[in-house]
């Protein structure tokens, strides 16, 4: 059975299509068919982030309007085999896809894959509408920041209203050292605010910046945020994960454990 | 309510949890924060008129409890502690 998840925010910058792209290279990890779809048309990003920039050469529109088949426009992933991208429009605008289409598009593709990903644009006009259309479950990216925790909000409110019972939170650049001073909300302040499940929490560190600079995932590479990611695509597919301890990074136990997990 | 003196004794991570929580109950109940404000000061003006109270030990607070109905537009639950 697949599965349709919506990656949103409502506000721009807070980590939505690294999450997006992390998040479909850790289900891919675990052998599972994913499709990662990129529904901010007019300023497409996912493609970028994935190192897959210059590969497209059939995107969203094209499929919605019929110039191509879905299969023509998905382009695979350089390292997983079970992950393809279906990029966005660069040249169009939003009111290119109805939300009908989105849902019809999904429908097509929910028969070939197992997990259909789907990269929401910011803001809450149509691009949200389309995204979170065909999507079952949401996942919310947050950071600890009153602006994206208020915005976050309100997603979450429009979310349920619309329907979608399952949302999940997570909260990204996580600073532990300015938690500690008391500088930074923690995860347990946002949660107290928010009263939404927690998928998993990602820390600020530079490896983030680093793998989207060349265009590759975190998951897979011995970091703290590549295994927060992983954990999250773990917790996605059902699998219980404890939460990593940020502060002490992947304790010894959790190393042990982990071993033995790898079969 | 808190006043501007804390604002340099408290962590700024306090500070932005209040502020977090008071933008988020003023945008849900579409009530703007100086009004909020004047319903905190006429409520405690209310309840020292038949209470003997020392308004430097208590705190009013206004919290959404209902939040399994977020995104009902009618179902505003607040409670005043």
């Amino acid at each position: 059975m697949s599965e349709v998840i919506v990656v949103t925010s409502g506000k721009g910058g807070v980590g939505k299509t690294t999450s997006t792209a992390n998040i479909g290279a850790g289900l891919a990890r675990m052998n599972k068919k994913v499709v990662l779809i990129d529904t901010d048309i007019g300023l497409r990003n996912l493609d970028v982030v994935m190192g897959l920039e210059n590969r497209i050469i059939y995107n969203l529109v094209d499929v919605v309007e019929g110039n191509c088949r879905v299969k023509q426009a998905l382009i695979r992933d350089k390292h997983y085999p079970g992950l393809y991208l279906l990029p966005s429009a660069q040249t169009r605008d939003k009111s290119a896809v109805s939300p009908e289409q989105m849902i019809k598009l999904v429908d097509s593709l929910t028969q070939i894959f197992d997990y259909v990903v789907l990269d929401c644009p910011a803001g809450i006009e149509q691009g949200f509408r389309n995204a979170t259309a065909a999507a079952q479950r949401a996942i919310v990216v947050t950071t600890p920041e009153v602006s994206a925790i208020r915005d976050a909000d309100r997603i979450i409110g429009l979310l349920q209203a619309g329907g979608i019972k399952k949302i999940d939170l997570i909260v990204n650049r996580v600073r532990v050292d300015m938690v500690k001073r008391g500088e930074m909300m923690s995860v347990e302040d946002v949660l107290d605010i928010l009263a939404v499940n927690l998928i998993g929490a990602i820390p600020d560190e530079e490896s983030v910046v680093i793998a989207a600079n060349h265009g590759e995932s975190v998951v897979g590479s011995d970091t703290l945020s590549g295994q927060a990611y992983m954990n999250i695509a773990r917790r996605i597919t059902g699998e219980t994960v404890p939460l990593i301890d940020l502060e002490s990074g992947a304790t010894l136990l959790h190393r042990v454990v982990s071993l033995f997990r790898r079969k | 309510m808190k006043s501007d003196q804390n604002r340099y004794t408290r962590t700024s991570g306090r500070i932005a949890k209040t502020r977090t929580k008071l933008t988020i109950a003023s945008d849900r109940l579409d009530c703007n924060q100086a009004e909020m404000t004047q319903m905190q000061e006429e409520v405690v003006n209310i309840l020292s008129k038949y209470l003997n109270l020392d308004s430097e030990l208590f705190d009013i607070r206004i919290e959404i409890i209902n939040r399994t109905k977020r995104g009902v537009k009618d179902v505003k639950t607040i409670q005043i502690k």
